[in-house]
């Protein structure tokens, strides 16, 4: 092949494989694979690499210690004659880093990012859907935001508290300015005036240290002085106008004023009315589910993490007629508050923490399930549950980190020199848009449609085939964590414990179904 | 359908070998028309399955990678009507003429891989850092350039460059594997 054609292809396939392909790219290499067959052959060698690398990538990423037993089901079909190869990569592949350091991943290097210019925090979501959902404590930078429904509160970093009403389209312009496009919203500026302001299509609202309130839409809007003053810029011009009165403006039409209205606008003590309320309503329909579970004959443990009382360190299992052997004991984690107010979870903040739990049996199916909060993703493994017992079909459930993202994975031992299968359910855990948020993670196994699912909240995550016929057993296992051994000192492994809460754990002895888990989620999450 | 049958061990170990020893030329295949890991990963996960369920169809002693490519190809067509947001610039006829050239390099697997590794530990160090850093690590090209303190345009670059020397030296390695196999062929220096 002439080299002009060969360095036209490896362009063309490096615009392909970073999704660069111009149209006018895309048509040259439609010409190519068509008709010109040394150079199709020379893409196709290229995209073949492509995949090589990645798969080389994967493996030599491995975890060698602790996973590796034996092969991931769905990542190492070379694994017995690849350990030269894996270790001239690990010895190419430094650090990006100039230090010579270990390379970090994205997800180590960088805790949760701040927005380039912190604007306002959101404070508290009731009943909310957002169009780009985010959660209460999140940092939002400028740009658009869009509530379907519910109500939220956002702090300004001037001052100012922003309750809004969906739906509702509105963009943070910066750390005083507002855009309301649709929607309502009631903004109340603590102390002295701060210059706070709020912009809609027909009018602009500046506090003098005040509460308003605005509406606005496609037929026009409202704005409501409900206490102190603001200073309005309008068709009619720059004026004051005090508490109780309001201006609305029709669409197309001139300003005219009315009587201030503040019932029509949802305010603190409104919201938190109706968050009471909605908390209440949730946490009833949560209990209706759980309790649906609870008297489900295969419920084989439901620790539902809430205090005990004075120095009580058991966690106990709720399901009925249980033994107390099968509660669980909290070592060093410590209470925090759950889903809901008033709910309880524990944190694993400590590479010390860790609840030990019995639960003997073997089974065909099972089902783990547990609401969790990672708060931070520097370690590369957070267990969910570890069982200590060395039985065959023992259980392994963890996070752990591939690339940017994490897995959520289950590895089941197979008897022989204590290989073990893994069963990966990829990017389980987003850096950043997944931390610090409550997160169900459900898995279940099945011998008897030799399956194993994995689930992130009501969403399939993965399937994969189970290639042997071993039940599974949890015996001695810890939540949560990992037991120390030796051969982790100084490794990546070292600490291993969830780094973030658990609110809720469930061990049921069948595979529950899609609807089911849609059902957990849909009824669980705060 | 043909289903499997659950009780038979026997098969049950047959299929988990013949897809672990196929994996990674089955996922070749598919990369090749989706070009993107991520894709590819969910269409092979995928795959996976529709095979598990149709394993009953395969005849024992046939070519399992070919069987498997015959229905990947029907998977990845349904992944790519599900694609509405990507401009899938390559039609359909195109794929699958380049997918056939990579099954046919397929062939020569074993000996690939074994060259690549040999032509990796070759590489310069900051070579090596890009790969790893776009395939182990996954980082975009635009955290590398910052990271590196580069314009994007240069990760590009130097992207297309170490693959272009991958190519060639994997190409090179195996024009002398078959210089010294096949008496009477000259090597390509």
């Amino acid at each position: 092949m002439n080299k002009k054609l060969q360095a036209e292809v490896d362009q063309l396939a490096g615009a392909l494989r970073e999704n660069r392909l111009e149209p006018e790219q895309a048509e040259r290499l439609r010409h190519i694979i068509r008709h010109l067959p040394e150079g199709r052959r020379r893409l196709a060698e290229s995209l073949h690499l492509s995949a090589a690398l990645r798969e080389e990538a994967l493996l030599a990423q491995r975890p060698l210690d602790f996973l590796s037993r034996r092969a991931f089901w769905s990542r190492a079909p070379f694994w017995a004659g690849l350990a030269a190869g894996l270790a001239l990569l690990c010895g190419a592949w430094f650090a990006l880093s100039q230090t010579g350091r270990p390379q970090r991943t994205l997800a180590q290097a960088s805790p949760p990012r701040l927005p380039e210019q912190p604007i306002a925090v959101l404070v508290r979501s009731v009943n909310t859907r957002w169009r780009s959902p985010i959660s209460p404590g999140v940092t939002l930078g400028a740009g658009p935001l869009e509530l379907l429904t519910g109500h939220a509160q956002l702090d300004f970093a001037c001052g100012a508290t922003l309750i809004v009403s969906g739906p509702a389209r509105f963009e943070l312009l910066d750390f005083e300015r507002v855009r309301l496009n649709e929607g309502r919203v009631r903004v109340r500026v603590s102390g002295a005036q701060t210059g706070f302001r709020l912009l809609t299509q027909s009018f602009e609202v500046r506090d003098l240290g005040t509460e308003f309130a605005v509406e606005a839409g496609a037929g026009g809007g409202q704005m409501h002085v409900l206490d102190g003053a603001v200073e309005i810029s309008d068709q009619l011009g720059l004026r004051q106008v005090a508490a109780g009165a309001a201006i609305n403006y029709p669409k197309g039409g001139v300003p005219e004023q009315i009587p201030a209205r503040s019932e029509s606008f949802v305010g603190p003590v409104e919201l938190s009315r109706i968050a009471s309320d909605h908390e209440r309503d949730r946490r009833s329909t949560w209990e209706a589910v759980a309790a649906r579970l609870q008297a489900d004959p295969a419920l084989i443990a439901h620790y539902d993490f809430n205090r005990p009382s004075g120095w009580d360190r058991t966690l106990p299992n709720r399901v009925p007629g249980a033994p107390d052997s099968t509660a669980g004991a909290v070592v060093g984690c410590r209470w925090v508050e759950g889903r809901w107010p008033g709910d309880g979870a524990l944190a694993f903040d400590n590479p010390g923490h860790r609840i030990r739990i019995e639960l003997p049996g073997a089974f065909r199916q099972l089902t783990l399930a547990t609401w969790v909060r990672v708060d931070e993703s520097q370690n590369f493994c957070k267990c969910l549950l570890y069982s200590v017992t060395e039985l065959t079909g023992q259980v392994l459930w963890f996070l752990y980190q591939q690339g940017a993202s994490d897995s959520l994975a289950l590895a089941e031992t197979t008897g022989a020199s204590s290989q073990r299968i893994h069963y990966m359910g990829h990017k389980a855990l987003a850096p950043h848009k997944d931390l610090r948020r409550w997160t169900l993670f459900v898995t279940t196994y099945n011998l008897d449609t030799r399956e194993v699912r994995h689930f992130k909240d009501a969403g399939l995550l993965a399937t994969h085939p189970i290639p042997n016929d071993n039940p599974l057993s949890i015996g001695r296992a810890e939540i949560g964590n990992a037991p120390y051994e030796n051969w982790i000192k100084n490794t990546k492994w070292e600490n291993r414990n969830l780094t973030g809460a658990m609110s809720e754990f469930f061990v049921v002895g069948r595979a529950l179904g899609e609807k089911e888990v849609a059902e957990l989620w849909e009824a669980g999450h705060p | 359908m043909n289903s499997p049958d659950l009780s038979n061990q026997h098969r049950v170990e047959e299929f988990s070998a013949l897809l672990q020893s196929s994996r990674r030329r089955l996922y070749a295949y598919i990369y090749s028309m989706v070009h993107n890991h991520a894709s590819a990963d969910d269409v092979i996960q995928e795959v996976s399955m529709v095979l598990w369920r149709k394993f009953g169809d395969f005849t024992p002693g046939t070519d399992f990678v070919a069987w498997a490519a015959s229905v990947a190809r029907f998977v990845v067509l349904g992944w790519r009507r599900r694609q509405q947001k990507l401009p899938l610039l390559l039609e359909e006829s195109d794929l699958q003429l380049l997918a056939g050239s990579v099954l046919q390099i397929n062939g020569e697997e074993e000996f690939r891989a074994e060259a690549l590794r040999g032509c990796i530990q070759k590489l310069p160090q900051h070579y090596g850092d890009l790969l790893r850093a776009r395939y182990a690590d996954e980082l975009a090209v635009s955290e590398i350039a910052q990271r590196t303190r580069r314009s994007a345009r240069a990760i590009y670059k130097m992207l297309d460059r170490v693959h272009t020397l991958l190519l060639d030296c994997v190409e090179l390695q195996r024009a002398r594997f078959h210089s010294h196999t096949q008496p009477g062929t000259p090597a390509h220096e």
